[in-house]
Protein backbone atom coordinates (compact mmCIF):
# COMPACT_ATOMS: atom_id res chain seq x y z
CA UNK A 1 0.00 0.00 0.00
CA UNK A 2 2.42 2.29 1.04
CA UNK A 3 4.55 1.52 -2.11
CA UNK A 4 1.68 2.29 -4.41
CA UNK A 5 0.89 5.64 -2.33
CA UNK A 6 4.69 6.59 -3.20
CA UNK A 7 3.84 5.79 -6.88
CA UNK A 8 0.91 8.15 -7.30
CA UNK A 9 3.46 11.28 -6.29
CA UNK A 10 5.37 10.56 -9.31
CA UNK A 11 4.40 11.49 -13.08
CA UNK A 12 5.90 8.57 -13.81
CA UNK A 13 4.36 6.49 -11.23
CA UNK A 14 1.20 8.16 -11.87
CA UNK A 15 1.31 6.78 -15.69
CA UNK A 16 2.42 3.29 -15.32
CA UNK A 17 -0.43 2.84 -12.48
CA UNK A 18 -3.09 4.20 -14.81
CA UNK A 19 -2.40 1.48 -17.43
CA UNK A 20 -3.08 -0.81 -14.44
CA UNK A 21 -6.89 0.12 -13.60
CA UNK A 22 -7.28 -1.53 -10.36
CA UNK A 23 -4.06 -0.79 -8.97
CA UNK A 24 -4.84 3.26 -9.98
CA UNK A 25 -8.47 2.92 -8.73
CA UNK A 26 -6.67 1.92 -5.61
CA UNK A 27 -4.23 4.39 -5.35
CA UNK A 28 -6.44 7.24 -5.56
CA UNK A 29 -8.62 5.97 -3.15
CA UNK A 30 -6.18 5.91 -0.68
CA UNK A 31 -5.00 8.60 -1.35
CA UNK A 32 -7.76 10.61 -1.51
CA UNK A 33 -8.76 8.92 1.88
CA UNK A 34 -5.51 10.01 3.98
CA UNK A 35 -6.12 13.49 2.57
CA UNK A 36 -9.90 14.26 3.66
CA UNK A 37 -9.58 12.81 6.60
CA UNK A 38 -7.50 15.36 7.96
CA UNK A 39 -9.26 16.77 10.96
CA UNK A 40 -8.66 20.26 9.53
CA UNK A 41 -10.04 19.79 6.42
CA UNK A 42 -12.98 17.81 6.88
CA UNK A 43 -14.00 20.50 9.44
CA UNK A 44 -14.11 23.05 6.58
CA UNK A 45 -16.23 20.83 4.70
CA UNK A 46 -18.86 20.26 7.72
CA UNK A 47 -17.20 17.58 8.67
CA UNK A 48 -16.01 16.85 12.46
CA UNK A 49 -15.10 13.33 13.57
CA UNK A 50 -14.21 14.19 17.37
CA UNK A 51 -17.93 15.82 17.80
CA UNK A 52 -19.56 12.80 16.40
CA UNK A 53 -17.64 10.23 18.84
CA UNK A 54 -18.45 12.92 21.63
CA UNK A 55 -21.99 12.76 20.98
CA UNK A 56 -22.12 9.09 21.10
CA UNK A 57 -20.13 8.90 23.84
CA UNK A 58 -22.70 10.86 25.78
CA UNK A 59 -25.45 9.29 24.30
CA UNK A 60 -23.76 5.59 25.06
CA UNK A 61 -23.66 6.94 28.78
CA UNK A 62 -26.92 8.65 29.41
CA UNK A 63 -28.33 5.19 27.74
CA UNK A 64 -26.26 2.66 29.55
CA UNK A 65 -25.38 1.15 26.43
CA UNK A 66 -22.39 -1.15 25.81
CA UNK B 1 4.46 -26.04 30.37
CA UNK B 2 1.62 -26.55 27.91
CA UNK B 3 1.39 -25.43 24.45
CA UNK B 4 -2.11 -26.30 24.13
CA UNK B 5 -5.33 -25.31 25.84
CA UNK B 6 -7.95 -27.48 25.34
CA UNK B 7 -11.55 -27.29 25.95
CA UNK B 8 -14.70 -29.87 25.72
CA UNK B 9 -18.00 -28.84 25.02
CA UNK B 10 -21.66 -30.04 23.70
CA UNK B 11 -21.18 -26.80 20.36
CA UNK B 12 -18.11 -25.45 19.20
CA UNK B 13 -19.43 -22.43 16.78
CA UNK B 14 -16.33 -20.85 14.65
CA UNK B 15 -17.20 -17.33 13.88
CA UNK B 16 -19.01 -14.77 15.62
CA UNK B 17 -20.84 -13.01 12.56
CA UNK B 18 -24.40 -13.07 11.53
CA UNK B 19 -24.70 -16.31 11.64
CA UNK B 20 -22.28 -17.47 14.23
CA UNK B 21 -23.44 -15.28 17.04
CA UNK B 22 -27.56 -16.12 16.54
CA UNK B 23 -26.82 -19.92 16.84
CA UNK B 24 -23.79 -19.49 19.42
CA UNK B 25 -26.85 -17.47 21.78
CA UNK B 26 -30.01 -19.39 20.91
CA UNK B 27 -28.50 -23.08 21.76
CA UNK B 28 -26.77 -21.91 24.61
CA UNK B 29 -29.99 -19.97 26.02
CA UNK B 30 -31.22 -23.83 25.34
CA UNK B 31 -28.96 -25.23 27.63
CA UNK B 32 -26.14 -26.22 25.74
CA UNK B 33 -22.56 -26.29 26.37
CA UNK B 34 -21.41 -23.47 23.91
CA UNK B 35 -17.24 -22.87 22.36
CA UNK B 36 -17.38 -19.51 20.01
CA UNK B 37 -13.86 -19.23 17.85
CA UNK B 38 -13.49 -15.86 16.77
CA UNK B 39 -10.53 -15.01 14.49
CA UNK B 40 -10.97 -11.53 15.23
CA UNK B 41 -11.38 -9.39 18.05
CA UNK B 42 -13.80 -7.79 20.35
CA UNK B 43 -14.00 -3.98 19.40
CA UNK B 44 -14.61 -1.55 22.54
CA UNK B 45 -16.76 1.18 20.95
CA UNK B 46 -14.91 3.56 22.86
CA UNK B 47 -11.85 3.39 20.35
CA UNK B 48 -14.12 3.73 17.21
CA UNK B 49 -13.03 7.12 15.80
CA UNK B 50 -15.55 8.02 12.94
CA UNK B 51 -12.41 8.62 10.92
CA UNK B 52 -12.64 6.04 7.91
CA UNK B 53 -8.71 5.07 7.19
CA UNK B 54 -8.38 4.14 11.18
CA UNK B 55 -11.54 2.11 11.07
CA UNK B 56 -11.03 0.26 8.08
CA UNK B 57 -7.43 -1.07 9.38
CA UNK B 58 -9.32 -2.10 12.49
CA UNK B 59 -12.55 -3.27 11.67
CA UNK B 60 -11.84 -4.85 8.10
CA UNK B 61 -10.35 -7.85 7.33
CA UNK B 62 -7.16 -6.69 4.67
CA UNK B 63 -7.78 -3.53 6.19
CA UNK B 64 -10.84 -3.46 4.09
CA UNK B 65 -8.74 -4.04 0.57
CA UNK B 66 -9.91 -7.71 0.33
CA UNK B 67 -9.90 -7.97 -3.77
CA UNK B 68 -11.28 -9.95 -6.28
CA UNK B 69 -9.11 -11.39 -9.27
CA UNK B 70 -11.60 -11.06 -12.39
CA UNK B 71 -12.47 -8.71 -14.96
CA UNK B 72 -12.97 -6.30 -13.77
CA UNK B 73 -10.94 -6.47 -10.02
CA UNK B 74 -13.68 -5.80 -6.95
CA UNK B 75 -13.27 -4.72 -3.68
CA UNK B 76 -14.72 -6.82 -1.33
CA UNK B 77 -15.13 -5.46 2.02
CA UNK B 78 -15.34 -7.57 4.88
CA UNK B 79 -15.70 -7.14 8.86
CA UNK B 80 -13.74 -9.25 11.15
CA UNK B 81 -14.35 -9.09 15.02
CA UNK B 82 -17.15 -9.92 17.27
CA UNK B 83 -19.95 -9.07 14.57
CA UNK B 84 -17.96 -9.82 11.83
CA UNK B 85 -19.69 -8.02 8.88
CA UNK B 86 -23.08 -7.02 10.81
CA UNK B 87 -20.60 -4.44 12.81
CA UNK B 88 -19.90 -2.82 9.26
CA UNK B 89 -22.46 -3.43 7.59
CA UNK B 90 -25.70 -0.58 6.81
CA UNK B 91 -28.09 -2.33 9.13
CA UNK B 92 -30.18 -2.66 6.15
CA UNK B 93 -32.60 -5.44 7.32
CA UNK B 94 -34.52 -7.14 4.42
CA UNK B 95 -36.92 -10.79 4.77
CA UNK B 96 -35.93 -13.30 1.98
CA UNK B 97 -37.53 -12.43 -0.57
CA UNK B 98 -40.71 -14.99 -1.80
CA UNK B 99 -39.34 -15.78 -5.12
CA UNK B 100 -35.76 -16.58 -4.09
CA UNK B 101 -37.48 -19.38 -1.50
CA UNK B 102 -39.63 -20.66 -4.39
CA UNK B 103 -36.37 -21.00 -6.56
CA UNK B 104 -34.73 -22.68 -3.36
CA UNK B 105 -37.22 -25.50 -3.25
CA UNK B 106 -37.53 -25.87 -7.09
CA UNK B 107 -34.15 -25.67 -8.14
CA UNK B 108 -31.98 -26.67 -4.67
CA UNK B 109 -35.22 -28.88 -3.54
CA UNK B 110 -34.51 -26.83 -0.31
CA UNK B 111 -38.12 -27.45 2.34
CA UNK B 112 -37.61 -24.24 3.31
CA UNK B 113 -40.60 -21.65 2.85
CA UNK B 114 -42.45 -18.43 3.95
CA UNK B 115 -44.14 -19.79 6.40
CA UNK B 116 -41.29 -21.87 8.23
CA UNK B 117 -39.21 -19.19 8.26
CA UNK B 118 -41.59 -16.65 9.59
CA UNK B 119 -41.05 -17.29 13.40
CA UNK B 120 -37.29 -17.08 12.44
CA UNK B 121 -37.45 -13.78 11.33
CA UNK B 122 -39.97 -12.47 13.75
CA UNK B 123 -37.35 -13.38 16.68
CA UNK B 124 -34.54 -12.18 14.69
CA UNK B 125 -36.40 -9.24 14.35
CA UNK B 126 -37.39 -8.38 17.92
CA UNK B 127 -33.80 -9.09 19.07
CA UNK B 128 -32.03 -7.05 16.94
CA UNK B 129 -35.13 -4.03 17.34
CA UNK B 130 -35.48 -4.01 13.16
CA UNK B 131 -37.53 -1.14 12.82
CA UNK B 132 -38.16 1.75 9.34
CA UNK B 133 -35.92 4.82 9.15
CA UNK B 134 -37.80 7.84 9.63
CA UNK B 135 -37.62 10.81 6.95
CA UNK B 136 -36.34 13.23 9.95
CA UNK B 137 -33.44 10.54 10.34
CA UNK B 138 -32.55 9.63 6.73
CA UNK B 139 -31.24 13.02 6.33
CA UNK B 140 -31.27 15.15 2.90
CA UNK B 141 -29.35 12.54 0.57
CA UNK B 142 -32.00 10.68 1.25
CA UNK B 143 -34.58 12.84 0.47
CA UNK B 144 -32.58 13.87 -2.73
CA UNK B 145 -32.93 11.06 -3.71
CA UNK B 146 -36.74 10.03 -2.78
CA UNK B 147 -37.40 13.42 -4.79
CA UNK B 148 -36.37 11.80 -8.10
CA UNK B 149 -37.63 9.14 -6.95
CA UNK B 150 -41.20 10.31 -6.82
CA UNK B 151 -40.78 13.11 -9.85
CA UNK B 152 -40.35 9.78 -12.16
CA UNK B 153 -43.26 7.86 -10.51
CA UNK B 154 -40.51 4.80 -9.40
CA UNK B 155 -41.46 2.68 -6.57
CA UNK B 156 -39.21 3.32 -3.28
CA UNK B 157 -39.63 3.11 0.23
CA UNK B 158 -37.53 3.76 3.81
CA UNK B 159 -35.33 1.03 4.61
CA UNK B 160 -35.73 -1.54 7.96
CA UNK B 161 -32.42 -1.05 9.78
CA UNK B 162 -31.73 -3.35 13.09
CA UNK B 163 -30.73 0.17 15.34
CA UNK B 164 -32.04 1.70 18.52
CA UNK B 165 -31.95 5.10 19.25
CA UNK B 166 -29.96 6.16 16.53
CA UNK B 167 -29.24 9.65 15.65
CA UNK B 168 -27.58 9.50 12.26
CA UNK B 169 -23.95 9.96 12.97
CA UNK B 170 -23.54 8.73 9.02
CA UNK B 171 -20.51 6.33 9.91
CA UNK B 172 -22.26 2.72 10.24
CA UNK B 173 -19.55 1.41 7.94
CA UNK B 174 -16.66 2.61 10.09
CA UNK B 175 -18.24 1.26 13.71
CA UNK B 176 -21.03 3.05 15.14
CA UNK B 177 -20.25 5.61 18.06
CA UNK B 178 -23.35 5.18 19.48
CA UNK B 179 -23.85 1.87 19.82
CA UNK B 180 -27.09 2.15 17.83
CA UNK B 181 -26.84 -0.32 15.28
CA UNK B 182 -27.56 -3.67 16.79
CA UNK B 183 -24.91 -5.89 15.23
CA UNK B 184 -24.35 -9.19 16.59
CA UNK B 185 -21.14 -8.47 18.87
CA UNK B 186 -23.28 -6.63 21.20
CA UNK B 187 -26.84 -8.23 21.10
CA UNK B 188 -26.48 -11.83 20.35
CA UNK B 189 -22.92 -12.40 21.74
CA UNK B 190 -23.57 -11.00 24.94
CA UNK B 191 -26.70 -13.00 25.34
CA UNK B 192 -24.36 -16.29 24.56
CA UNK B 193 -22.36 -14.88 27.47
CA UNK B 194 -25.14 -15.00 29.30
CA UNK B 195 -26.00 -17.99 28.93
CA UNK B 196 -23.14 -19.42 29.68
CA UNK B 197 -20.96 -19.64 26.25
CA UNK B 198 -17.48 -19.34 26.31
CA UNK B 199 -15.99 -16.66 23.64
CA UNK B 200 -12.86 -17.11 22.33
CA UNK B 201 -11.41 -14.60 20.58
CA UNK B 202 -8.20 -14.21 18.57
CA UNK B 203 -8.45 -17.57 17.89
CA UNK B 204 -7.83 -19.09 14.25
CA UNK B 205 -9.04 -22.83 13.37
CA UNK B 206 -7.06 -24.71 11.42
CA UNK B 207 -9.04 -27.79 10.85
CA UNK B 208 -11.86 -29.74 11.69
CA UNK B 209 -11.07 -32.97 13.85
CA UNK B 210 -13.05 -35.64 12.11
CA UNK B 211 -13.07 -39.36 12.28
CA UNK B 212 -13.54 -42.14 9.58
CA UNK B 213 -16.46 -44.46 9.37
CA UNK B 214 -19.68 -45.30 7.75
CA UNK B 215 -22.34 -43.95 10.50
CA UNK B 216 -25.73 -44.10 9.06
CA UNK B 217 -28.45 -41.63 10.24
CA UNK B 218 -32.01 -41.43 9.07
CA UNK B 219 -32.95 -37.82 8.04
CA UNK B 220 -36.17 -36.29 6.58
CA UNK B 221 -35.80 -38.09 3.21
CA UNK B 222 -34.57 -41.13 4.24
CA UNK B 223 -30.95 -42.82 5.15
CA UNK B 224 -28.04 -41.26 4.05
CA UNK B 225 -24.87 -42.22 4.77
CA UNK B 226 -22.37 -40.08 6.98
CA UNK B 227 -18.50 -41.40 5.76
CA UNK B 228 -17.13 -38.47 8.74
CA UNK B 229 -18.14 -37.93 12.15
CA UNK B 230 -16.58 -34.58 13.64
CA UNK B 231 -15.07 -34.28 17.07
CA UNK B 232 -14.08 -30.57 17.31
CA UNK B 233 -11.87 -28.63 15.69
CA UNK B 234 -7.98 -27.09 15.92
CA UNK B 235 -6.00 -23.86 15.90
CA UNK B 236 -4.49 -21.29 17.69
CA UNK B 237 -5.08 -18.32 19.83
CA UNK B 238 -3.18 -15.11 18.75
CA UNK B 239 -0.40 -15.71 21.72
CA UNK B 240 0.63 -18.87 19.38
CA UNK B 241 -0.73 -21.37 21.70
CA UNK B 242 -2.41 -23.80 20.00
CA UNK B 243 -6.04 -24.77 20.96
CA UNK B 244 -7.94 -28.11 20.81
CA UNK B 245 -11.91 -27.68 21.20
CA UNK B 246 -13.73 -31.22 21.41
CA UNK B 247 -17.48 -30.89 20.78
CA UNK B 248 -19.65 -33.66 18.68
CA UNK B 249 -21.16 -30.95 17.14
CA UNK B 250 -19.23 -28.05 15.16
CA UNK B 251 -20.68 -25.39 13.46
CA UNK B 252 -18.60 -23.34 10.57
CA UNK B 253 -19.74 -20.11 10.27
CA UNK B 254 -16.40 -18.28 9.37
CA UNK B 255 -18.36 -16.20 6.50
CA UNK B 256 -18.53 -17.35 2.73
CA UNK B 257 -14.81 -16.69 1.91
CA UNK B 258 -13.38 -18.79 4.85
CA UNK B 259 -15.89 -21.58 5.23
CA UNK B 260 -15.32 -23.10 2.20
CA UNK B 261 -11.44 -22.80 2.90
CA UNK B 262 -11.85 -24.43 6.41
CA UNK B 263 -13.80 -27.00 4.93
CA UNK B 264 -11.54 -27.90 2.35
CA UNK B 265 -8.33 -28.07 4.81
CA UNK B 266 -10.71 -30.43 6.77
CA UNK B 267 -11.36 -32.92 4.34
CA UNK B 268 -14.81 -32.17 4.12
CA UNK B 269 -17.36 -31.35 1.95
CA UNK B 270 -15.99 -31.96 -1.78
CA UNK B 271 -17.42 -34.59 -3.07
CA UNK B 272 -20.17 -32.63 -4.96
CA UNK B 273 -17.04 -30.16 -6.37
CA UNK B 274 -19.44 -27.62 -5.40
CA UNK B 275 -17.22 -26.75 -2.25
CA UNK B 276 -15.74 -22.85 -2.84
CA UNK B 277 -17.82 -22.52 -6.31
CA UNK B 278 -20.74 -20.75 -7.24
CA UNK B 279 -19.71 -17.31 -5.14
CA UNK B 280 -22.50 -14.96 -5.95
CA UNK B 281 -21.86 -11.09 -4.65
CA UNK B 282 -23.57 -7.93 -5.31
CA UNK B 283 -21.83 -6.29 -7.32
CA UNK B 284 -23.16 -2.62 -6.54
CA UNK B 285 -21.01 0.93 -7.52
CA UNK B 286 -22.07 4.63 -7.13
CA UNK B 287 -23.01 7.89 -9.05
CA UNK B 288 -22.71 11.66 -7.05
CA UNK B 289 -24.84 14.27 -7.71
CA UNK B 290 -23.72 17.93 -7.26
CA UNK B 291 -26.68 19.88 -5.83
CA UNK B 292 -27.91 23.46 -5.18
CA UNK B 293 -28.97 22.69 -1.55
CA UNK B 294 -27.11 21.62 1.44
CA UNK B 295 -26.87 17.71 1.64
CA UNK B 296 -24.46 17.42 4.42
CA UNK B 297 -24.26 13.29 2.75
CA UNK B 298 -22.81 11.92 6.10
CA UNK B 299 -25.55 13.60 8.49
CA UNK B 300 -28.30 10.89 8.95
CA UNK B 301 -28.48 7.27 8.17
CA UNK B 302 -26.35 6.20 5.11
CA UNK B 303 -28.62 3.33 3.77
CA UNK B 304 -32.02 4.70 4.58
CA UNK B 305 -33.65 4.60 1.45
CA UNK B 306 -34.36 2.20 -1.52
CA UNK B 307 -35.69 2.17 -5.54
CA UNK B 308 -36.60 -0.94 -6.22
CA UNK B 309 -38.94 -0.06 -9.48
CA UNK B 310 -36.27 -2.36 -11.70
CA UNK B 311 -35.86 -5.22 -8.97
CA UNK B 312 -37.50 -7.24 -11.35
CA UNK B 313 -33.96 -6.48 -13.76
CA UNK B 314 -32.04 -7.12 -10.64
CA UNK B 315 -31.02 -3.81 -10.52
CA UNK B 316 -31.91 -2.17 -6.96
CA UNK B 317 -30.79 1.32 -5.86
CA UNK B 318 -29.59 2.22 -2.36
CA UNK B 319 -28.67 4.42 -0.37
CA UNK B 320 -24.81 5.17 0.31
CA UNK B 321 -23.58 8.08 1.42
CA UNK B 322 -20.11 9.44 4.35
CA UNK B 323 -18.07 11.44 5.40
CA UNK B 324 -15.46 13.71 3.39
CA UNK B 325 -12.59 11.26 3.65
CA UNK B 326 -15.19 7.80 2.28
CA UNK B 327 -16.79 10.52 -0.16
CA UNK B 328 -13.54 11.35 -1.84
CA UNK B 329 -12.14 7.71 -1.60
CA UNK B 330 -15.30 6.77 -3.94
CA UNK B 331 -15.75 10.08 -6.22
CA UNK B 332 -15.08 8.81 -9.53
CA UNK B 333 -12.97 11.65 -10.26
CA UNK B 334 -9.44 12.88 -10.86
CA UNK B 335 -6.83 15.41 -10.54
CA UNK B 336 -8.56 19.14 -10.62
CA UNK B 337 -12.23 18.36 -11.18
CA UNK B 338 -11.80 15.93 -8.13
CA UNK B 339 -10.69 18.65 -6.19
CA UNK B 340 -13.27 21.06 -6.80
CA UNK B 341 -15.91 18.41 -6.44
CA UNK B 342 -14.89 17.49 -2.67
CA UNK B 343 -15.02 21.87 -2.35
CA UNK B 344 -18.25 21.21 -2.94
CA UNK B 345 -18.76 18.50 -0.59
CA UNK B 346 -21.74 20.12 1.27
CA UNK B 347 -23.29 19.96 -1.93
CA UNK B 348 -22.64 16.24 -3.04
CA UNK B 349 -25.66 13.95 -2.93
CA UNK B 350 -24.60 10.25 -3.65
CA UNK B 351 -26.25 6.95 -4.34
CA UNK B 352 -25.36 3.20 -4.67
CA UNK B 353 -26.69 0.82 -7.56
CA UNK B 354 -26.37 -2.92 -6.53
CA UNK B 355 -26.69 -5.77 -8.72
CA UNK B 356 -28.25 -9.17 -7.95
CA UNK B 357 -25.72 -11.12 -9.88
CA UNK B 358 -25.88 -13.88 -12.34
CA UNK B 359 -22.13 -13.87 -12.82
CA UNK B 360 -20.71 -16.92 -10.95
CA UNK B 361 -17.21 -17.16 -8.98
CA UNK B 362 -15.24 -19.29 -6.77
CA UNK B 363 -12.97 -19.09 -3.65
CA UNK B 364 -9.76 -21.07 -2.78
CA UNK B 365 -6.49 -21.38 -1.23
CA UNK B 366 -3.21 -20.44 -3.38
CA UNK B 367 -0.02 -21.31 -1.61
CA UNK B 368 -1.74 -20.26 1.78
CA UNK B 369 -3.18 -17.42 0.05
CA UNK B 370 -7.00 -16.77 -0.50
CA UNK B 371 -7.92 -16.62 -3.66
CA UNK B 372 -11.51 -14.99 -4.77
CA UNK B 373 -12.08 -15.44 -8.76
CA UNK B 374 -14.59 -13.52 -10.02
CA UNK B 375 -15.59 -12.27 -13.60
CA UNK B 376 -18.75 -10.00 -14.10
CA UNK B 377 -20.65 -11.80 -16.74
CA UNK B 378 -22.22 -10.11 -20.26
CA UNK B 379 -25.82 -9.79 -18.52
CA UNK B 380 -24.46 -8.53 -15.31
CA UNK B 381 -22.42 -5.71 -17.46
CA UNK B 382 -25.77 -4.79 -19.42
CA UNK B 383 -27.55 -4.62 -15.68
CA UNK B 384 -24.68 -1.98 -14.77
CA UNK B 385 -25.26 -0.18 -18.26
CA UNK B 386 -28.91 0.33 -17.61
CA UNK B 387 -28.62 1.10 -14.06
CA UNK B 388 -26.28 3.82 -14.44
CA UNK B 389 -28.78 4.96 -17.04
CA UNK B 390 -31.16 5.12 -14.70
CA UNK B 391 -29.18 6.22 -11.84
CA UNK B 392 -28.36 9.83 -13.78
CA UNK B 393 -31.94 9.89 -14.50
CA UNK B 394 -32.98 9.51 -11.08
CA UNK B 395 -30.51 12.37 -9.67
CA UNK B 396 -31.34 14.39 -13.20
CA UNK B 397 -35.01 14.57 -11.66
CA UNK B 398 -34.07 15.20 -8.14
CA UNK B 399 -32.67 18.17 -9.40
CA UNK B 400 -28.73 17.76 -9.87
CA UNK B 401 -26.81 20.35 -11.45
CA UNK B 402 -24.46 17.74 -12.56
CA UNK B 403 -23.76 14.14 -11.87
CA UNK B 404 -20.69 12.15 -11.86
CA UNK B 405 -21.40 8.17 -12.92
CA UNK B 406 -18.43 5.99 -11.64
CA UNK B 407 -16.81 5.96 -15.62
CA UNK B 408 -14.17 7.12 -17.33
CA UNK B 409 -14.65 10.69 -19.01
CA UNK B 410 -16.36 10.16 -22.13
CA UNK B 411 -17.86 6.97 -21.42
CA UNK B 412 -21.38 7.07 -21.80
CA UNK B 413 -23.46 3.78 -20.13
CA UNK B 414 -24.36 2.37 -23.04
CA UNK B 415 -20.93 2.00 -24.29
CA UNK B 416 -19.46 0.84 -20.89
CA UNK B 417 -16.90 -2.25 -21.01
CA UNK B 418 -16.31 -4.28 -18.21
CA UNK B 419 -12.56 -2.61 -17.44
CA UNK B 420 -14.57 0.48 -16.95
CA UNK B 421 -16.21 -0.08 -14.15
CA UNK B 422 -15.06 0.80 -10.88
CA UNK B 423 -16.86 -2.12 -8.80
CA UNK B 424 -17.24 -3.02 -4.93
CA UNK B 425 -19.12 -5.66 -3.60
CA UNK B 426 -21.26 -6.80 -1.10
CA UNK B 427 -22.82 -10.10 0.49
CA UNK B 428 -21.00 -12.62 -0.99
CA UNK B 429 -22.98 -16.16 -0.52
CA UNK B 430 -23.33 -20.01 -1.69
CA UNK B 431 -19.50 -21.17 -1.63
CA UNK B 432 -21.15 -24.20 0.90
CA UNK B 433 -24.60 -24.02 -0.88
CA UNK B 434 -27.35 -26.40 0.74
CA UNK B 435 -29.01 -28.87 -1.93
CA UNK B 436 -30.78 -31.43 -0.53
CA UNK B 437 -28.93 -34.04 -3.45
CA UNK B 438 -25.42 -34.86 -2.05
CA UNK B 439 -24.25 -34.41 -5.65
CA UNK B 440 -25.11 -31.05 -6.28
CA UNK B 441 -24.39 -29.38 -2.87
CA UNK B 442 -22.37 -28.97 0.28
CA UNK B 443 -25.28 -29.26 2.64
CA UNK B 444 -27.99 -30.52 3.25
CA UNK B 445 -31.64 -28.40 3.87
CA UNK B 446 -30.58 -28.88 7.46
CA UNK B 447 -27.34 -27.11 6.94
CA UNK B 448 -25.38 -30.49 7.42
CA UNK B 449 -22.67 -30.68 5.94
CA UNK B 450 -23.27 -33.89 3.15
CA UNK B 451 -21.12 -37.20 4.20
CA UNK B 452 -20.64 -35.81 7.64
CA UNK B 453 -22.26 -36.37 10.76
CA UNK B 454 -22.10 -32.90 13.45
CA UNK B 455 -20.78 -30.15 11.25
CA UNK B 456 -23.12 -27.78 10.27
CA UNK B 457 -22.61 -24.26 8.38
CA UNK B 458 -24.28 -21.25 9.40
CA UNK B 459 -23.23 -18.23 7.23
CA UNK B 460 -23.47 -16.67 3.75
CA UNK B 461 -21.90 -19.72 2.26
CA UNK B 462 -24.86 -21.61 3.02
CA UNK B 463 -27.22 -19.12 0.90
CA UNK B 464 -27.66 -20.91 -2.70
CA UNK B 465 -28.63 -18.17 -4.79
CA UNK B 466 -28.43 -14.41 -5.17
CA UNK B 467 -30.97 -13.00 -3.19
CA UNK B 468 -31.28 -9.82 -4.58
CA UNK B 469 -31.45 -7.76 -1.36
CA UNK B 470 -29.15 -7.21 1.45
CA UNK B 471 -28.22 -10.65 2.86
CA UNK B 472 -27.77 -10.18 6.84
CA UNK B 473 -31.79 -11.29 7.94
CA UNK B 474 -31.67 -14.56 5.84
CA UNK B 475 -28.67 -15.81 7.66
CA UNK B 476 -29.87 -14.94 10.86
CA UNK B 477 -33.07 -16.50 10.28
CA UNK B 478 -31.15 -19.68 9.09
CA UNK B 479 -29.06 -19.70 11.88
CA UNK B 480 -32.02 -19.48 14.11
CA UNK B 481 -33.66 -22.69 12.10
CA UNK B 482 -30.53 -24.10 12.92
CA UNK B 483 -30.32 -23.83 16.67
CA UNK B 484 -33.48 -25.06 17.29
CA UNK B 485 -33.27 -27.71 15.00
CA UNK B 486 -30.64 -28.83 17.16
CA UNK B 487 -32.31 -28.17 19.81
CA UNK B 488 -35.38 -30.06 18.77
CA UNK B 489 -37.69 -27.45 19.96
CA UNK B 490 -40.36 -25.36 17.93
CA UNK B 491 -39.20 -21.97 17.31
CA UNK B 492 -41.43 -19.76 19.15
CA UNK B 493 -42.78 -16.78 17.67
CA UNK B 494 -42.22 -13.39 19.54
CA UNK B 495 -45.32 -12.00 21.33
Amino acid sequence: MQALIALTKRPRGRALLTRAGAADQLAQMLTSLGLYDDPTIARTLGWDAEAVVARGHALRQAEGRP
Amino acid sequence: MSTKQTLHTDVCVIGAGAGGAVVAAELAEGGMDVVVLEQGHRHDPDDFTARPPQMLARLYRDGGQTLTLGTPPIMLPLGRGLGGTTLVNSGTCFRTPPRVLERWRDEFGLDIDEESLHPCFERVEQALSVSEVTPELAGNNAAVARRGAERLGWSHGYLRRNARGCVGSGVCAFGCPTSAKQHTGITYIPRAERAGARIVTGASVERLLVERGRAEVVRGQGRRTRRYRVQGVRGRLASGLGLEVRAPIVIVAAGTIHTPLLLARSGLGGESGQLGRNLSLHPATAAFARMDEIVDMAKGVPQSLYVDEFASEGIIFEGVAGPPAYAAMSLPLTGERHAQAMADYRRLAQFGLMVSDSSRGSVHSLAGQTVIRYDVDDADLQRFRTGLQRMRELLEAAGAREVYLPLPPGVEPERARLRDLKLMAFHPLGTARADARESHGVIDGDLQVHGAEGVYVADGSAVPSSLGVNPQMTIMALATRLAFTLREEEIPCPS
